[in-house]
């Protein structure tokens, strides 16, 4: 039984799926639809923690059907892969927790697609071959495609509309990158092709390393492949976004490292990485000045924290490498937390504009939840975003510019998270006396409640994954074990980190005062159309040509 | 110069101009089946060998095209159906809520 655990932690989820369709076609059988996604859900995180065990004698690698190995569909269970099924079994599962009641009307059909999406993201994170990778996703983000469309209904229909256009453009760059390896190499085992890389000329390698970053950019949402990402993720069912933003962006992150961790033999390629992570965290800051829209403000936040984690993986040192890993489980944990309280909101007050919220301490476990949140996301010392925020900056000590572009990114961050706080919570709004808002029903406090505990947790015991599992990954990515240094507590970073909120609190007093010079700038972002979006991607992607031509 | 993979990228290129400069759903759809349509050819003209025959291995034949791009196309046909599906779906919903097929106009 534990030897075909892999294989069982991707069917389980497909097969309770189509438990739950079969039930569907009975009526009044919600419950036992309920009952079984939560044994679809509940399962891989078991059978998860009974990998653990297993995964400290090495690598589990299984073969499907019992074919020898270059032949075999290969799954692959190391380091890396655990930490992002792990975080992906636990953000699924408070998600599905949270969903019940906030899509209490909705028919068992959301479930269903609910469950074959986190089939396919363990598929992501598990295969070891590179076309499997692709059919995998396919499945995820069809499943995402459908998910969106429950949500507000104009708005996400257009919204998954471009998510659809957008991503199946980055399939086909996917898909032509892996026949360009495939004609070089002749394999498909992500393995094999890191071993023989090196023997592909440069030019093909250029054009190889583009597709696949044409491909992920768009996947991760590196500005300016971003297009897609901040209406897709506003409009989903919160619970979705919570899902979108948390694990769904992450997969592209996770085949980043894959693919640079084959080992492309370019030039330049850290540094050209690094700028593109810098200009996304600072592109979505920016991003977010113009929104007054809470899921929006959030979406634009996803792709400022892809951009460090950008930072992190480009620097490809250890210290950024485990960094920038971290930092995917730490904003999964923070960004599913906030979409969660931003659904909350949303469910009691029933609008998303946050100038009309004016909750006040009428929801106290969520005003606490989101002032957690959004205290991890902005790297204040206690909770887990400093850690990983502190280790991807001193991974750039040596770039000061870009360092200098993260320090912005934070205090933007700041800003943010402070005029949420300000508009939903602390002022009070005219409507207040007429409405009493209550706290939101007890199954969807506690998911909230659980991932804040676990934002604490991950800052005040850094060592618990860093030690066990991220450092392990990444020194086995770059295939040396250097010793580093950690400091946690650093007197110099705590002052830091209070310097960025103060300059944080007087950035959110500039955008309140000078709002109407900020509209004018939400005009020009507003033109940016589909056919614009692609032609944007289109004409970077040549530049990144060109550049790598020039440099190599 | 006229073989599969010259021929596989300008169809990619023609659906990426497709894509780019139409606002019409319907087209946009068209476009990324055209796309979609090229990269199966890039793939099956991977596999290509002049001279050779099918992959069916029966006695006597040993000169036959790689069968491995294939198997994944077929794949790959099939996702693209479904995506091809789906897309359509939902803009027929685009069509019921917007009545307009261009993706400018739906405000």
């Amino acid at each position: 039984m534990i030897d075909h655990l892999p294989i069982f932690l991707i069917i389980t989820p497909l097969i309770s799926a189509i438990f739950l369709a079969i039930f569907s076609l009975f009526a009044k059988a919600e419950k036992i639809q309920k009952i079984t996604a939560f044994i679809g859900l509940f399962l891989p995180f078991f059978y998860l923690t009974l990998l653990y065990q297993k995964l400290s004698n090495g690598i589990i690698e299984y073969n499907i059907g019992g074919w020898t190995k270059p032949y075999a569909i290969t799954l692959v269970i190391d380091d890396l892969t655990f930490t992002f099924a792990f975080i992906t079994s636990i953000i699924t599962f408070l998600s599905f927790i949270y969903s019940i009641k906030y899509m209490k009307n909705k028919d068992g059909k959301f479930y269903f697609f609910f469950l074959v999406m986190v089939s396919g993201l363990y598929g992501i994170f598990l295969t070891g071959d590179i076309f499997n990778l692709y059919v995998f996703f396919e499945l995820t983000v069809v499943s995402s495609y459908i998910l969106i469309t429950y949500g507000d209904k104009k708005v996400s229909l257009k919204a998954s509309f471009k998510y659809l256009v957008v991503g199946s453009l980055a399939s086909f760059f996917f898909l032509f990158a892996i026949g360009l390896l495939y004609i070089k190499i002749g394999l498909l085992n992500i393995e094999y092709l890191s071993i023989h890389i090196h023997n592909i000329d440069t030019q093909t390698q250029i054009v190889i390393f583009s597709l696949f970053l044409g491909a992920i950019g768009i996947k991760a949402a590196i500005i300016p492949f971003h297009g897609w990402l901040v209406s897709a993720h506003s409009t989903a069912p919160s619970p979705i976004s919570a899902i979108l933003s948390g694990i769904t962006v992450k997969t592209g992150v996770y085949i980043f490292i894959r693919i640079f961790a084959l080992g492309f033999t370019l030039q330049n390629l850290n540094e050209m990485i690094m700028v593109l992570g810098a200009i996304t965290a600072l592109g979505g800051v920016i991003g977010a000045l113009v929104e007054w829209d809470i899921k929006r403000l959030l979406a634009y936040h996803t792709i400022s924290q892809i951009g460090f984690i950008i930072v992190g993986i480009g620097a490809f040192s250890t210290i950024g490498l485990a960094g920038g890993i971290y930092h995917v489980v730490n904003h999964a944990v923070f960004k599913g937390l906030l979409f969660l309280c931003a659904g909350a909101i949303i469910y009691r007050t029933g609008t998303k504009d946050i100038r009309e919220h004016g909750i006040g301490k009428t929801m106290p476990v969520t005003l606490i939840t989101y002032i957690i949140a959004a205290l991890s996301i902005s790297g204040v010392t206690p909770f887990n975003g400093a850690v990983s925020k502190s280790m991807i900056e001193s991974s750039v000590y040596s770039y000061p510019i870009i360092w200098l572009i993260l320090v912005f990114a934070s205090i933007g961050t700041v800003a943010h998270f402070s005029k949420i706080l300000y508009y939903s919570f602390i002022k009070s709004h005219k409507n207040l006396q007429k409405k009493k808002y209550q706290e939101v029903p007890l199954s969807m406090q506690i998911p909230m409640i659980i991932l804040a505990f676990f934002c604490i947790l991950l800052g005040v015991l850094p060592n618990l994954w860093l030690d066990n599992l991220i450092l392990p990954a990444s020194s086995s990515i770059l295939s040396g074990y250097s010793v580093i240094q950690i400091k946690f507590l650093d007197p110099l970073h705590i002052i830091k980190e209070w310097i960025i909120v103060v300059l944080g609190l007087i950035l959110l007093k500039v955008i309140i005062v000078r709002s109407k010079e900020i509209d004018k700038l939400r005009k020009l972002i507003s033109k940016f159309n589909l056919n614009t979006c692609i032609f944007i991607m289109v004409t970077t992607l040549i530049f990144i040509l060109i550049f790598l031509k020039i440099v190599n | 110069m006229i073989n599969g993979l010259n021929i596989s990228i300008i169809l990619f290129l023609v659906g990426l101009y497709g894509i780019i400069t139409n606002k019409n759903v319907i087209k946009i759809i068209m476009s990324l089946s055209i796309m979609g349509n090229g990269v199966v050819l890039f793939f099956i003209s991977l596999g290509f060998v002049k001279d050779s025959i099918a992959p069916i291995i029966l006695p006597g034949i040993d000169n036959i095209v790689d069968p491995l791009p294939q198997a994944l196309m077929l794949t790959m046909i099939v996702i693209n159906l479904c995506l091809t599906a789906l897309a359509l779906t939902i803009v027929t919903w685009l069509y019921h809520e917007f009545g307009t097929l261009d993706i400018g106009e739906m405000k």
